[in-house]
């Protein structure tokens, strides 16, 4: 399965809590596309945030953002991890 | 029972007199992909949007704004609020039913407070589409839309209470913010002498695709409105360009979002609008758009399809 980051900018708002809960409800539309979201980054002062995600297709990464809370991210990228 | 809200912006709709120009117009230079064409109708998409069509123009003897299209998650809210509307005494222009247009679904239409029509929809079938590319300067999604308004205030007040949007700010008291999902605005409106179309707004993937796509269109010699630019409310960069019928339409990178509805506290730039909020860059360049009565002293006339359902 292609593993993907994406990329959210300009949220004028991010609070923990509120981003715990748009990360809960990916969690919960998730299955119907196939798609495994698995953690995520957030930087409140510049309202940056990253989604790393299992995914068929950026296309399902979407529709499960769109689905769940309609914050969709300005870019994503196929990436493999290294350390 | 908890009131229906809407949940998203579907699409644009009007009617034009130089209907061939106007189609050829979105599809070859704006970068609109054609879906579908009834007689004298066409609908076209956005490549990176999952709405069957984002914008749709009919053939008309008149320049008018036809519908604005939203949606609500289901059909039974479609039903829900055509009986809570009706309740509360606003005119149904179309029963809720089953959507002859691309992709079907469950609708109905009503006049708002000015007379312009509002169809809401619901189970309308997702189009194939794809997450836009670097470089790819298309349309990724339609942004929003923005109405002129005698009374912007009432109009902002009826939007947040029939139909749940959220306010997310005023420019001076002449300018309101609208959302229905995290984007700042999915609709506005604007304070003119008359109801109108302020523009319509697309959404390109970034700033690189944003400025390709711009230089695009001023290359191929489109007239320009105002831009390149970046206003203060919604961080949105603006190319406001004149489409073949003159109406304003823009193209514009990723605007800001709220995801705490809670926490956000919408802010007013004012009284009299911000100091270079208009321009936040600097690059702008001199303010041409015929809608614009604040800052042109010219006004568009009456839409004449105000209180007067389309034919289709």
């Amino acid at each position: 399965m292609p593993l993907y980051m994406d990329l959210h900018t300009k949220i004028r708002s991010i609070t923990p809590e509120a981003i715990r809960e748009a990360h809960r409800k990916d969690l919960e539309v998730q299955g119907k596309y196939g798609v495994k979201y698995l953690k995520y980054w957030v930087n409140n002062d510049t309202g940056c945030m990253f989604c790393l995600v299992e995914a068929p297709s950026k296309e399902a990464a979407f529709d499960v953002h769109r689905d769940a809370h309609g914050l969709l991210a300005d870019e994503i990228y196929e990436v493999y991890e290294g350390a | 029972m908890s009131k229906v809200k809407v949940s998203d912006l579907r699409y644009a709709a009007v009617g034009v007199p130089e209907y061939d120009k106007q189609v050829e117009f979105y599809e070859k230079q704006w970068g609109l992909e054609k879906v579908a064409s009834d007689g004298d109708v066409t609908y076209f998409a956005a490549a990176g949007s999952p709405e069957q069509y984002v914008l749709r123009i009919r053939k008309s003897s008149d320049r008018r704004v036809d519908l604005v299209g939203f949606g609500v998650e289901n059909a039974a809210g479609v039903d829900q609020l055509a009986g809570d509307l009706a309740s509360e005494g606003v005119q149904i222009v179309a029963q809720p039913g089953q959507l002859q247009t691309p992709g079907g679904g469950y609708g109905f239409r009503f006049f708002d407070p000015d007379g312009r029509v509002v169809e809401i929809s619901a189970d309308v079938e997702r189009r194939k589409y794809h997450v836009l590319e670097y470089r790819e300067s298309v349309p990724a999604k339609l942004s929003h839309i923005v109405l002129n308004s005698p009374n912007p205030q009432l109009c902002m007040e009826w939007y947040e209470d029939k139909l749940g949007f959220k306010l997310s700010g005023w420019l001076g008291d002449f300018f309101g913010f609208l959302r229905c999902w995290p984007d700042f605005h999915n609709l506005a409106f604007v304070k003119n002498a008359d109801a109108n179309l302020h523009h319509i707004s697309f959404e390109l993937r970034g700033y690189d695709e944003y400025l390709r796509g711009t230089g695009k269109l001023v290359q191929a010699g489109v007239p320009m409105a105002w831009g390149v630019g970046k206003h203060t409310p919604a961080d949105s960069s603006f190319s406001y360009f004149i489409d073949p019928n003159g109406y304003t339409t823009e193209y514009t990178a990723p605007q800001e979002k709220i995801v705490d509805d809670r926490a956000y506290k919408p802010p007013v730039w004012g009284p009299g609008g911000l100091p270079n909020a208009g321009d936040v860059w600097g690059t702008a360049g001199p303010r041409n758009m015929p809608e614009d009565l604040a800052h042109t002293g010219r006004t568009l006339p009456k839409d004449p399809g105000l209180w007067i359902a389309p034919p289709v």
